[in-house]
């Protein structure tokens, strides 16, 4: 097989898989070096991946994903892969997957990724994703938004002041995304001002539902209250206590309050903090609570310790691994792959990365539940790469899904690269 | 037979026994006085740029728990760092390390690396678990200590989106004298490093944690908070 074959002369995606397949069964082996196809010379082992990188790239894309999520964690995956080894695919790539998050959110739906968490998105396609976006889903977007405007300011900064000022007039708030915007723009220029005083006079009417944002708002204003005029200030402050009266009980609130009292009692003095709680009960009571323990709440992670699995790689845990749900089960059978594999025992981390695979065809069926199907994908197919690339690559084109053997024969192209 | 069927299950009780009862966890390690730090020495063999730096301790917000630690580094030198770094006993009887972290960021485009080490001196050798997450080339770093220098790992990591909490955590071992890089798990995501290398000599008794900040050409300064910081290791 010869390295830079062009990948549109196969004609099937079968024979393409295939191809890939064979190419890196060539291209990995011990001893083996492809020839480069113009001068004949032996390619270099980093050439030799290289083309390997690209050859799965354009594989995987190329693979068919009719659902516009799939399509975009195909895309997402994919730039990550490309990108140091080529920043024009890369952006040809971000640009397709900008304008289909863009779609996504305009149709109401939130992305499953955000391509902007990948980088090589162009300034260019940042500006037109601001400019495309809804102001009344800039709470969808509010991710895309915040990276638009800290990474190309000078192209995105004013769409995005627009979108959040028209947000704010029908009191929608992206609160983190307004701290970006002010930052940028400047904490004592004007619009950040006004922005600072027309957020807190538009805190969510549905309180209960806004809980776990309280955080982000008293670090708002815990930022910018000392920016903006006393007495705007103080008024803010008060609102934003009297609204957390309305949140209920429990970490995010408590943290909340805690970060309004010092930094109201840093602004104003105890004395006129006191004087300023004694005009408004309800923000008075509220400021009672401050100091009980609060916390912000952050999405629960399935942890999975690699290195316990390296503890015991003497005994086998076939039984305890099907006891477990498929996430978990895939993702701790890759973990005794790995640690089987790399202990020297390659029999039994084939078996281990058998049962990871089968799981993960459990887990992704029910991917439009589990938001992070694509992240345990890459994390199996990873942990089997490390061992034995070519044999992961294989397991992965296997996936029952096409978007998944994508993502899976990304996640081995990135440690081949990396190798 | 069943003696020595007996004798084996109990050596393997005890060993487990043993494994446990060595584990120990050092939580809220931000919120600990007695950090150390410096500024060139952070730099290219020990001799960088300069800029000021600071830490401040017990920050409620932003915060995870309402007390974050608060780590600053200027704007006055191009590519300037500050290391910082917390002592926790030297312990030469354990080889596997979990590094557990919150850190946010409000302006990651000044940085040019985010920096999350544990470092364990015994025996004249310092194991250094040095990990990067490389801004300026998208990719987790791991340091090799015997050769001085950093490489690139095939997990990428891109500029971590501001104004929100960011979840690291790192798994490392000591096996057969080296230092194997297991994995590195951002915001629920778990990647497989798979990379080993040799300590540097030293005649240090230690284990830290350190933390560092790394600026880039756009010589602008940079505040990163970190919480809940916690290591574990048995």
């Amino acid at each position: 097989m010869e390295a830079g074959s062009p990948a549109r002369l196969w004609e099937t995606r079968d024979a393409l898989k295939k191809a890939v397949l064979m190419w890196i069964v060539t291209a990995l082996a011990p001893g083996a070096v492809a020839a480069d196809a113009r001068t004949g010379k032996p390619a270099s082992p980093k050439d030799a991946r290289t083309a390997f990188v690209l050859d799965v790239v354009r594989t995987a894309v190329a693979l068919p994903q009719p659902d516009p999520q799939d399509r975009l964690r195909v895309l997402h995956s994919a730039v990550g892969v490309v990108g140091p080894i080529s920043a024009n695919i890369a952006r040809t790539l971000s640009r397709e997957g900008v304008q289909l998050e863009s779609e996504l959110i305009r149709s109401g739906q939130k992305p499953a990724v955000s391509m902007f968490s990948a980088g090589h998105v162009p300034c260019t396609a940042a500006a037109n994703f601001v400019q495309s976006l809804p102001a009344t889903a800039v709470a969808e977007g509010e991710e895309a938004l915040i990276s638009a405007v800290t990474l190309c300011p000078k192209a995105a900064l004013e769409n995005a002041r627009g979108k959040l000022d028209e947000a704010l007039g029908q009191d929608i708030l992206a609160a983190r995304a307004l701290l970006a915007a002010m930052d940028a723009t400047g904490p004592k220029m004007a619009w950040s001002q006004s922005a600072f005083v027309r957020m807190f006079s538009a805190l969510p009417k549905d309180a209960a539902k806004a809980q776990s944002e309280a955080p982000n708002f008293a670090a708002m204003y815990s930022e910018m209250a000392p920016q903006v005029d006393l007495e705007a200030a103080r008024a803010a402050g008060l609102r934003m206590l009297e609204w957390l009266g309305r949140v209920p009980e429990g970490g995010p609130r408590n943290l909340a309050i805690s970060i309004m009292k010092g930094a109201m009692e840093q602004l104003l003095g105890a004395e006129k903090l006191e004087e300023a709680l004694r005009s408004n009960v309800v923000a008075q009571g509220v400021v009672r609570n401050a100091g009980e323990a609060g916390e912000i709440e952050h999405p629960e992670e399935e942890n999975v310790s690699v290195l316990e699995a390296m503890d015991k790689t003497g005994s086998d845990q076939t039984d305890s691994l099907q006891a477990l749900p498929a996430s978990r089960r895939a993702r701790e059978a890759a973990a005794h792959g790995f640690a089987s594999g790399t202990a020297g025992n390659r029999n039994q981390a084939e078996h281990y990365f058998d049962i990871a695979f089968s799981a993960l065809n459990d887990y992704w069926r029910d991917r439009a539940t589990n938001t992070n199907a694509a992240a345990v994908v890459e994390e199996v197919s990873e942990a089997a790469a490390q061992v034995d690339a070519p044999a992961a690559l294989s397991r992965a084109q296997r996936l029952a899904d096409p978007t998944a053997q994508a993502i899976g024969m990304l996640a081995v192209a990135r440690v081949v690269a990396g190798q | 037979m069943k003696f020595r069927n007996l004798a084996l299950l109990a050596l393997a009780i005890l060993t487990t026994t043993v494994a446990f009862a060595a584990s120990r966890t050092f939580s809220n390690i931000d919120q600990m006085p007695g950090w150390q730090s410096c500024g060139a020495c952070a730099g290219k063999n020990g001799s960088g740029p300069t800029a000021p730096f600071s830490l401040r301790l017990n920050v409620s917000s932003p915060s995870m728990d309402g007390r974050s630690a608060q780590f600053y580094l200027g704007g006055s030198s191009r590519f300037a760092n500050a290391l910082w770094w917390k002592q926790l006993g030297a312990n030469s009887g354990v080889s596997n390390f979990v590094y557990d972290l919150y850190f946010y960021i409000k302006n990651p485009a000044a940085s040019q690396a985010l920096e999350f080490d544990v470092n364990q001196s015994f025996g004249g050798s310092k194991f250094i678990f040095g990990t990067q997450c490389n801004i300026a080339a998208r990719k987790w770093d791991v340091y090799n200590a015997a050769g001085r220098y950093w490489v690139h790992t095939s997990v990428g990591c891109s500029r971590p989106s501001a104004y929100r909490w960011h979840h690291v955590v790192l798994e490392f071992r000591r096996a057969s004298g080296r230092m194997a890089f297991v994995t590195v798990t951002m915001d629920g995501v778990k990647h497989y490093l798979g990379r080993t290398y040799y300590p540097r000599s030293s005649s240090a008794q230690e284990v830290n944690v350190a933390f560092q900040m790394d600026g880039n050409a756009t010589n602008r300064a940079y505040t990163t908070w970190l919480d809940k910081v916690k290591l574990t290791y048995w």
